[in-house]
């Protein structure tokens, strides 16, 4: 088991022995001066010169000399080659199949990685013999074997030559999974794997199984560098505000600097290809900076926001995409009695005109004829205080059937009458009384389902006190079997109620909201309630302005919300669809799906059939994938912003031998790791880690050195 | 039972050290020292009545008691206590060299504690006791008187150690200075080369003077103790040489004994009574050898 190092330059440290010998060998002059009443016999005495000298304090030598020897040994970072198994492998005559895993997730673009990994597999390639038969595997988020295991080398370069830096994060484990696959299928007699990445800590969860098969060996190939310096635009916040007719959008952009000192770029915000502003922004040594950029307007159709910064040493994540559309409106119609005062949905109306996220168009209808036409583009239909006529609940049906969203509140005036049993039908829950608690003290919300989404805003502490409105009058109902109660009085009455209908919901609120049965509406809790139960009936869902690289996207959802009517895909001028879960009524149905193509960033195109139920796009590249319909032409359907996966960029390594520890085979009782892992020099140091015993050793030796040097001292004994 | 203490350990130096007034101290060390001691019977010219006798021819008529006369209408004689009369005069080197402590007290300490217990006894043995300092010049004098015990105290007690050590010219300076006969105290560490010391106190003796010389050395001067090599200072001049002590031992242990042996052999012919003491030696040493001599002093006038 012969001894090697990794850094023999430090050897030279022995030299320091030279050191304590002349130490040892010559006095050391005292620092402090001897003051002495007179040198009258001193100067008597001749001078000796020092070569007459000789080594004093031999343990205290023998110490300094051991602690010098030990550092210099440390430093030199010594392993012991395991001369029996290396040479066995190295003269092994066996056919090898051997799996090349080159990383090719985008942080392997840092730099001249990229060029050092396809030399370092060319290497492995050069190396192999003619019986020996190799595989490439290219991996990031996915692992993908570039054809088939093969020995021709020819042909192994040329799928080197062929393989290009992805868009992905790295992933280990489906690389290490195929790995295990082919190496396991394999009938040669000596398995290999060589991995080749910058060991990214992100890429590498442990919680895996993905192990290789017994007998196999892994060989690292580190890439990583030392103190890599990046800045990255992580991501990009659009905060949309409507003006007059128009929407304005304020772009915010978040910087990371990963390197060890501060930096400074310029950061520029283009939309539609058109540069808007630039800024300069300082990132801070391993921190964060953001940008927030002016106010820009919304332009119809899909509009397209890069950020992006000066390019560095890895450029793909310089740039980040955003896709944004204007028109997520909830179109609001609020139906009020004819009798009914001008104010008497003046509180819902101002409530749902303050909405900014997504905003409200409130329209006001009188009278209880309603028909196809009033509620044709509505998402959310309010009754308030309204029984409707027969003709008006065929028309509510079938809006609510189509998916849009009804709410129904009762006072004076919906519980004066009988309500027709078409709309008692419609109601999630009968109407049997009013019950007034003028006299015997108000009632208050007790029972609230806050898992329920209209309430789920509430459900934290302090967000919002359901017990400071009173509720004097309210109607005593029973709820339909398949109704849902969400909240209920402290009688246990019902105060909302809901039930399924087709695609849509309908709501029951058995109180006011004009303030005459209740204080609510000047509660503080009334606005985000009332926004919350409108978003919840029009089954509004935020929209997602940009994906990630890996992420798969169901174009079906975007077309069944454009089978409806006036905000499909067509109809509403390819905006991105707040609508995403249901569609809207009052548009003729029976529609076919169209079929669709989808445009990826490097131009490549996915075809999806007209009669597929489901769509999935995977997104594997980063930037805008356009959704067209067949033979339309003008701006694409929909525009889908792809970004990196963040936390590639977190360059944070993994030690080598750590993950290939966790890689490597199982080992059996009779066998040691270290027969199945074939390490490099570097890695089998790190995992003997001699260097650190040695250094205990110095330490413990320069601690005997310092005790005895004191104790010497003290009796003013030493050199 | 616990160990009973000797008496002799109140006079230790490290002992009276902690003793801040310097006439407690010296009346410490002095009665100490007197424990036991008779005074001599020799009778004198003193203010002391001691006895009457019967006149006999040839006294001194005026020594003649005439109250007594008139009273028994004889004649007798007023004896009255011996009474020398003697100068002391207390010489001490304050050179910076003797500021040097190895350990315990310094040279210049044990000579403070020297004199001053001096002064107390002789004052004591009516002697008039005088002091002066000394340098390389005269720094302070107090002229021998019976009533200056305090002021001696007091200079003893204000002295700080300054200038180079040089015995010739303060010694002859202060032997045309001593008119009268007197015993000369001289305490000092004697950093001269013996042939120059015996000069200075040739000059003293030559005035008739008994000269008592109390060579002051601390402990570490004479074994040299010291280990590692290093620069040592002389105190007085400032001069420093790097020296290797383990090297120089032996030959500076023999360098400084040679130096007392000759100071010994020098002084003990004829020209003063030479004593060597160590800041480690107990005062009451140096009060013996200082008895001693006056004794013999007194036999021989």
């Amino acid at each position: 088991m012969p001894l090697a190092f990794l850094a023999p330059v430090f050897l030279a440290g022995l030299a320091l022995l030279a050191v304590p010998l002349i130490i040892h060998l010559t006095h050391r002059q005292r620092k402090e001066v001897t003051a002495f009443p007179s040198l009258m016999f001193l100067r008597q005495i001749p001078y000796r010169t020092v070569r007459r000298q000789r080594i004093r304090h031999w343990v205290l030598f023998a110490l300094r000399c051991l602690a010098i020897i030990l550092l210099a040994l440390a430093f030199a970072r010594p392993l012991f080659q395991r001369g029996g198994l290396a040479g066995a492998a190295s003269t092994s005559t066996g056919a090898r199949e051997i799996v090349i895993l080159l990383d090719r997730s985008y942080s392997m673009g840092y730099g001249d990685r990229w060029t050092r990994a396809i030399e370092a597999a060319r290497r492995v390639l050069d190396g192999m013999r003619a019986s020996d038969r190799a595989t490439i595997v290219l991996f990031a988020g996915a692992a993908e074997a570039v054809g088939r295991p093969s020995s021709d080398r020819a042909t192994l370069n040329a799928m080197l030559d062929g393989a290009r830096l992805s868009s992905g994060a790295t992933r280990y484990a489906p690389a290490i999974g195929l790995a295990s696959t082919i190496l396991a299928e394999s009938q040669l007699p000596r398995r290999e794997a060589v991995l080749i990445s910058d060991f990214q800590r992100s890429g590498w969860t442990g919680d895996t199984d993905a192990r290789l098969p017994a007998g196999a060996t892994v060989t690292p190939v580190d890439l990583s560098d030392p103190n890599p310096s990046d800045v990255a635009v992580a991501n990009v916040a659009l905060q949309r505000s409507r003006s007059a007719s128009r929407e304005r959008v304020l772009a915010t952009a978040r910087l990371t600097n990963i390197g060890e000192q501060p930096e400074t770029r310029t950061v520029t915000v283009a939309l539609n290809g058109r540069a808007l502003e630039a800024k300069q922004v300082s990132i801070p040594a391993r921190g964060a900076a953001a940008v927030t950029f002016a106010a820009f307007a919304l332009p119809e159709g899909s509009s397209r926001v890069v950020v992006s910064a000066d390019v560095d040493a890895l450029p793909s994540n310089d740039t980040s995409f955003v896709s944004v559309a204007p028109g997520e409106v909830i179109d609001v119609l609020i139906v009020d009695d004819l009798a009914a005062s001008a104010n008497a949905s003046l509180y819902l109306r101002r409530a749902l005109e303050l909405g900014e996220n997504p905003p409200f168009r409130v329209a006001l209808a009188k009278g209880n004829r309603l028909g196809t036409a009033e509620l044709r583009g509505r998402h959310v239909v309010i009754l308030n205080d309204v029984n409707p006529g027969a003709a008006a609940v065929r028309a509510l049906r079938e809006f609510v059937h189509r998916g849009g969203g009804l709410l129904m509140t009762l006072g004076e005036r919906a519980t004066r009458g009988a309500w027709s049993s078409e709309a008692r039908e419609l109601l999630p829950a009968a109407i049997n009384s009013v019950a007034d608690r003028m006299e015997s003290g108000s009632a208050r919300l007790a029972g609230i389902e806050y898992s329920h989404p209209v309430f789920e805003p509430f459900r934290a502490p302090r967000s919002g006190d359901w017990t400071s409105g009173r509720f004097f009058r309210f109607a005593s109902t029973t709820v339909a079997d398949s109704a849902v109660v969400i909240a209920s009085f402290d009688d246990g009455a019902v105060a909302l109620a809901e039930r399924p209908l087709g695609e849509g919901t309908v709501a029951l609120w058995t109180s006011t909201f004009d303030g005459s049965w209740n204080d609510l509406p000047v509660q503080p809790v009334f606005l985000p309630f009332v926004h919350q139960l409108a978003k919840h009936l029009a089954g509004y869902a935020p929209v997602k302005q940009s994906w990630k690289v890996g992420e798969v996207v169901n174009l079906s959802q975007k077309d069944a919300n454009s089978s409806g009517g006036a905000d499909s895909l067509a109809g509403a001028s390819a905006s991105e669809p707040s609508l995403t879960a249901k569609g809207t009524p009052g548009a003729p149905g029976g529609i076919t799906v169209p079929e669709l193509v989808a445009r990826a960033p490097s131009g490549g195109t996915i075809g999806f059939a007209a009669g597929a139920r489901d769509r999935y796009l995977a997104l594997a590249e980063r930037g805008f994938y356009e959704i067209r319909r067949i033979g339309s032409a003008g701006q694409p359907e929909r525009v889908i912003a792809v970004n990196l996966d963040p936390a590639e960029s977190d360059m944070t390594r993994i030690d080598p031998a750590v993950l290939v520890r966790a890689i490597a085979p199982r080992v059996s009782a009779n066998a040691s790791a270290t027969d199945t892992v074939s390490l490099t020099a570097e890695a089998r140091e790190r995992r003997q880690s001699v260097w650190w015993y040695l250094l205990v050793a110095a330490l413990l030796a320069l601690a005997a050195e310092t005790a005895l040097s004191n104790r010497l001292s003290r009796h003013g004994a030493v050199g | 039972m616990p160990a009973l203490r000797s008496p002799t350990s109140f006079l230790d130096p490290a002992v009276l050290a902690r003793i801040d007034s310097l006439e407690l101290l010296a009346k410490t060390v002095v009665q100490g020292f007197l424990t036991g001691l008779h005074r001599a019977p020799k009778l004198g010219m003193s203010m002391d009545f001691a006895e009457h006798r019967a006149y006999m021819p040839g006294d001194d008529t005026r020594r003649i008691d005439w109250r007594l006369y008139g009273r028994t209408d004889r004649f007798y004689i007023k004896e009255f206590e011996a009474d020398t009369n003697a100068n002391v005069y207390l010489l001490l080197d304050i050179s910076r060299s003797m500021a040097f402590s190895s350990a315990g007290i310094s040279k210049l300490d044990y000579g403070r504690y020297l004199a001053a217990s001096l002064a107390y006894f002789c004052n004591r043995q009516r002697d008039r006791v005088g002091l002066v300092t000394f340098a390389n010049t005269i720094v302070n004098v107090v002229p021998p008187a019976l009533k200056h015990l305090d002021v001696v105290l007091h200079t003893i007690d204000r002295i700080e150690p300054g200038g180079q050590g040089a015995l010739r010219d303060p010694l002859r300076a202060i032997s045309e200075q001593v008119r009268r006969r007197s015993i000369v105290v001289l305490i000092s560490d004697l950093y001269e080369e013996p042939v120059a010391v015996l000069q200075a106190a040739t000059m003293l003796r030559g005035s008739g003077n008994d000269l008592i010389v109390f060579h002051i050395l601390d402990p570490a001067e004479r074994e040299f103790p010291f280990d590692g090599a290093g620069t040592f200072e002389d105190l007085e001049s400032g001069e420093r040489i790097p020296i290797v002590p383990e090297q120089l031992r032996d030959e500076y242990r023999r360098l400084v004994a040679e130096h007392i042996t000759s100071l010994s052999s020098m002084l003990g012919a004829g020209a003063a009574d030479y004593a060597l003491f160590d800041t480690s030696t107990p005062l009451d040493y140096a009060l013996f050898r200082f008895l001693s001599n006056r004794l013999r002093a007194s036999r021989v006038r």
